[in-house]
């Protein structure tokens, strides 16, 4: 791991009470980011990323451990961290313009208008919809709309970006493309990653490192640095045999967790 | 550049139908109620001609009676409609947020909504006295559920995507509330209002006719018991005519205004 760290999770914990009792989400995790890093974080579906993300941007708060940025104990969504959801139609808000739906977040940041707008202006343009600035989200494709959503984090000037699934509602083709889109803007922008995925191949497509969470209750089943060369193209990244053994053991370390849980769980009834 | 998409559907069934097919249904009725008067299929002494209603309409227009009697149905309508709005917007806001108002107030809300407001006539006699009082409390009375009910409704169906994203993105509970709960409900609100406009009509013409407050009921029930059947006509006729204006009004001002929400789309696109 080069550079500092910059967001460190420490012996996170999250159990939901509900009338059926408690749920367990995550059990133990603890990973540290550096900054300027990107970094994946895959496991299978129902184990806990999407909590594990939401905790790590001050929505849910941890039920142990803790979560620091820059040192600092997260609690609320800091102003220095910007997210991308899984659901992009219902992240934008459909009264406003696509300009509007960038810089709404923006205006209790205290960013003046004209920086604002130029904000607007350009990150439109970094994600290709700079004719689409007066539009409203919904009369924009779903691929359209969640580089909307791209734009709107990264006009936010976020220090770290938090992605819960982006990609995981578009079509495969749209999808490799803003996966493009994306390591072209981390690169511009050098902004810390955090990228949460059920997808193996995207993990390790696109991180400098890939943690793999096992089933609920998750834990970091593994770590797996990824040293594929950048930029990353489509073919002839993922024809790399290193590519290929990478993926191949993320798959393995996945399956061998879900295998030994149900081990276990077999044991304890045994 | 990918294609835009419409996220909207043709709901006219028969794309086409025009003001001025329209118009011609309306001469064609006009035409039948001409002729069953003329041809005395209904006693023409006390269902006059159409012709010569609008005769009588054309007799009322340039004295000033007419126009104060519509300014008096108009200011009983309007003030009631204000009050319920004023009191209906913020009590469903706070108790579509809140669950424990909601179950608190439900069963009192669903024992007066049945109310029919004309049967509290003779009560609100009593406490108001005959005046403009009494009317503009049985129009709000009557106003005051629609409103209350859609704006239950908006609160409670705000997108939970939308409110998430707010919160990721640091605002805090009074930007949340008027950047984002206050525009989502308020399509349902200007549901509200029109359906109520509707109402509060209806309750304010009552109010002149069975109780003699001044206004357009008031002036048709004069007619009537001076047998100048025409002019009683006359005033029915205005009387549609307003209510008929107003409706229009108020769907041209929610198409206006809320051309982003899914039930307008198709109306106005950019």
């Amino acid at each position: 791991m080069s550079g500092r760290a910059m967001l460190e999770v420490t012996s996170l914990a999250k159990s939901y009470q509900s009338r059926n009792g408690t749920t367990d989400a995550i059990a133990d995790v603890s990973f540290r980011v550096a900054s300027g890093e990107f970094v994946c974080v895959v496991g299978p579906s129902g184990c806990g990323k999407t909590t594990l993300l939401k905790c790590l941007a001050g929505l849910l708060s941890p039920t142990a451990g803790e979560v620091q940025l820059n040192g600092e104990p997260v609690r609320r969504p800091p102003p220095n961290m910007a997210f991308v959801f899984q659901d992009y139609s219902n992240s934008m808000l459909p009264w406003l313009r696509v300009e509007n739906n960038i810089t709404f977040p923006l205006r209790h940041k205290g960013v003046s208008a004209d920086r604002r707008a130029a904000l607007a202006e350009e990150t439109l343009r970094v994600v290709g919809l700079g004719e689409f600035a007066r539009h409203y989200p919904w009369q924009l494709s779903g691929g359209m709309q969640q580089r909307v959503a791209i734009a709107r984090a990264l006009a936010y000037e976020p220090e770290i970006l938090l992605m819960d699934e982006p990609f995981a509602s578009v079509d495969a083709q749209t999808r490799s493309d803003l996966e493009d889109l994306l390591l072209d803007v981390w690169a511009r922008y050098g902004v810390t990653t955090v990228f949460v995925t059920h997808d193996i191949d995207e993990s390790v497509y696109l991180a400098d490192r890939v943690f793999v969470l096992n089933d609920r209750p998750s834990t970091v089943q593994m770590e797996v640095p990824v040293e594929l060369p950048r930029p990353r193209d489509q073919i002839t990244t993922k024809e790399l045999t290193e590519f290929t053994k990478l993926r191949t053991e993320v798959m393995r370390t996945i399956k061998h967790a879900r295998r030994s849980r149900s081990d276990e769980e077999r044991m304890g009834q045994a | 550049m990918a294609k835009v998409a419409r996220d909207g559907r043709d709901t006219n069934p028969w794309p086409g139908t025009s003001f001025w097919v329209g118009l011609v249904g309306v001469l064609l009725v006009m035409t039948a109620l001409e002729l069953v008067a003329r041809f005395e299929l209904l006693p023409s002494r006390w269902f006059p001609p159409v012709t010569v209603v609008l005769g009588a309409v054309a007799d009322l227009l340039p004295t000033g009676d007419l126009w104060s009697e519509i300014g008096r149905t108009l200011w009983g309508w309007g003030v009631g409609l204000a009050v319920a709005a004023v009191l209906a917007i913020p009590l469903g806001m706070l108790v579509g947020s809140v669950e424990a108002i909601y179950r608190a107030l439900r069963v009192v809300i669903e024992f007066l909504r049945p109310i029919p407001s004309v049967a509290l006539l003779p009560a609100a006699v009593l406490i108001f006295g005959i005046g403009s009082s009494m009317k503009v409390f049985l129009v709000a009375f009557a106003s005051f559920w629609p409103i209350l009910f859609q704006a239950i409704y908006g609160v409670q169906d705000i997108s939970p995507g939308v409110k998430e994203t707010a919160r990721a993105y640091g605002l805090g509970p009074v930007s949340r509330f008027m950047r984002v709960i206050l525009p989502s409900t308020l399509p349902y609100v200007a549901t509200g209002l029109r359906i109520s406009s509707a109402i509060a009509l209806i309750l304010a013409v009552t109010s002149e006719l069975v109780v003699g407050a001044p206004g357009l009921g008031q002036a048709i029930a004069a007619a009537h018991t001076a047998a100048q059947i025409p002019t009683m006509y006359a005033f029915i006729a205005v009387t549609g005519t307003l209510g008929w204006l107003l409706n229009t009004a108020f769907q041209a001002a929610e198409a206006r205004a809320l051309h982003w929400h899914p039930a307008q789309r198709e109306k106005a696109v950019v």
